[in-house]
């Protein structure tokens, strides 16, 4: 009977409780085969410990005190504005209630002038123009982002707008669709013939694309725009999600 | 070497000098001049380990400055040690990164830069070694980012030298089945990193 991963990994780190590691120790006076997988373990261990040494970088120059006084200045922080807040609070009350102070003119008069505020008017209700789950992803924009589309839809579109959010936003209500983002890439799996996608971008987006398979459909680098489409009545451009026949 | 400026000597000085203003200063809870001591102990024993884990886990040295930090952080303004403190360390640094990578992932940056060996001190390289040196970090970086992330940890961890009990309770495994997760980690590991000498 040989010594299974486990022990042999525990001979290597010394790992094992006294009694096994005499058990283990008189197996392998006998057992040349496992002596060869010990020392090939140990072998492989020295060779991978250091490959990882290869992509280290240096430590940073960092103290006990520092870590201190990062912490205590955090809390100092907190504490402050907790105070600060404390305070507000307690000069104003104190304000509020001397006898003689105008305080409690003021905040009477503030407190009539909201209440004999003319009603609002009720909010018309607006058709909803979609019904059902919205499906989207929100990712945060790096320098370079490319938006990929992987199917042509005979109905589908896309609108896109500009933000000034700090995130690339993709949603659709109704259609079908899977969203996968990577460093540089955001790929939607669009499915079916019908779908109508929102995509908002940040105004501050250094360069973003659209693909539809293999053609670019939209270049937005800086603040230029380059699309096929025009503007909708709502500042949006719209885009087929098919490319022209040639 | 590595621009760790510390010693216990230092901490010590550092430990009473702490306690003398904090006389004035209440706002950190009250905290005791042995937890200064373990801290400072602590601090010593395990920073750079620490670092070295998750800059090898990210890739990323800036950002494993800043995560290891925040760890000893969280520690110093937890006013007492943890049970496990090596466990509740390794705990809290690999949070901080599963957390900063789910929100920061894509504002990471695109290329590693490396360690240069010359800044260290070393013999300039030859152009072909920097180009071998070069394509050498990409592979092991690629094969450390193909593990699983269970494997990864476990084994970055293991080549700082944490024993089995500390591994077990910082990644939730068992303890008697450690040798065996490693064993594979490895194999996982070598044989990622065997595969990208085919990769384009």
């Amino acid at each position: 009977m040989h010594l299974d991963d486990e022990l042999i990994q525990r001979r290597l780190h010394d790992e094992l409780s006294a009694a096994m590691a005499t058990s283990v120790g008189e197996h392998l006076t006998t057992c040349a085969d496992c002596r060869e997988r010990l020392e090939r373990a140990r072998r492989e261990e020295l060779e991978l410990f250091e490959l990882l040494g290869r992509v280290d970088h240096c430590s940073p120059t960092v103290t006990a005190r520092s870590i201190a006084q990062r912490a205590s200045a955090r809390r100092a922080g907190w504490t402050r504005w907790a105070a600060a807040i404390v305070l507000t609070f307690g000069v104003g009350g104190i304000a509020y209630a001397l006898p003689g102070s105008p305080v409690p003119d003021w905040t009477r008069a503030i407190v009539e002038r909201v209440v004999s505020q003319p009603d609002r008017p009720t909010p018309v209700s607006t058709p909803e123009i979609e019904e059902g789950p919205t499906s989207g992803i929100a990712v945060p924009v790096g320098r370079n982002l490319v938006i990929a589309f992987s199917a042509q839809q005979s109905e589908g579109s896309m609108r896109v707008t500009l933000t000034d959010g700090r995130d690339v936003v993709v949603s659709t209500r109704d259609g079908v669709a899977s969203y996968t983002s990577d460093i540089d890439r955001l790929l939607i799996g669009n499915e079916g013939a019908r779908a109508t996608f929102d995509v908002q971008i940040p105004r501050e987006a250094r360069r973003v694309e659209i693909r539809l398979g293999s053609s670019q459909i939209l270049l937005k680098e800086g603040a230029r725009i380059t699309a096929p489409s025009g503007v909708d009545s709502g500042g949006a451009l719209v885009l087929p999600l098919r490319t022209p026949p040639n | 070497m590595d621009g760790l400026g510390l010693s216990l000597g230092n901490l010590t000085s550092i430990t009473s000098a702490h306690v003398k203003r904090r006389e004035g200063d209440r706002s950190l809870p009250d905290i005791d001049a042995s937890f200064h001591h373990r801290f400072a102990e602590l601090f010593d024993a395990q920073f750079r380990r620490i670092f070295r884990y998750l800059d090898r886990l990210s890739g990323d040295g800036e950002l494993a400055a800043d995560l290891t930090q925040e760890a000893f952080v969280r520690l110093y303004r937890r006013g007492a040690m943890p049970d496990t403190p090596v466990a509740w360390l390794i705990t809290v640094a690999t949070n901080l990164f599963r957390n900063e990578k789910s929100t920061r992932a894509r504002r990471r940056k695109l290329l590693t830069v490396a360690r240069g060996e010359g800044v260290l001190g070393d013999p300039p390289r030859s152009p072909d070694e920097d180009v071998q040196g070069e394509e050498s970090r990409r592979r092991v970086r690629l094969a450390i980012d193909q593990l699983p992330e269970r494997d990864r940890s476990l084994l970055l961890l293991r080549a700082e030298g944490y024993s089995y009990r500390d591994l077990a309770a910082a990644l939730g495994l068992n303890e008697a089945s450690i040798g065996t997760l490693l064993a594979r980690a490895k194999a996982a590991f070598r044989s990622s990193y065997e595969g990208t000498f085919d990769a384009p």
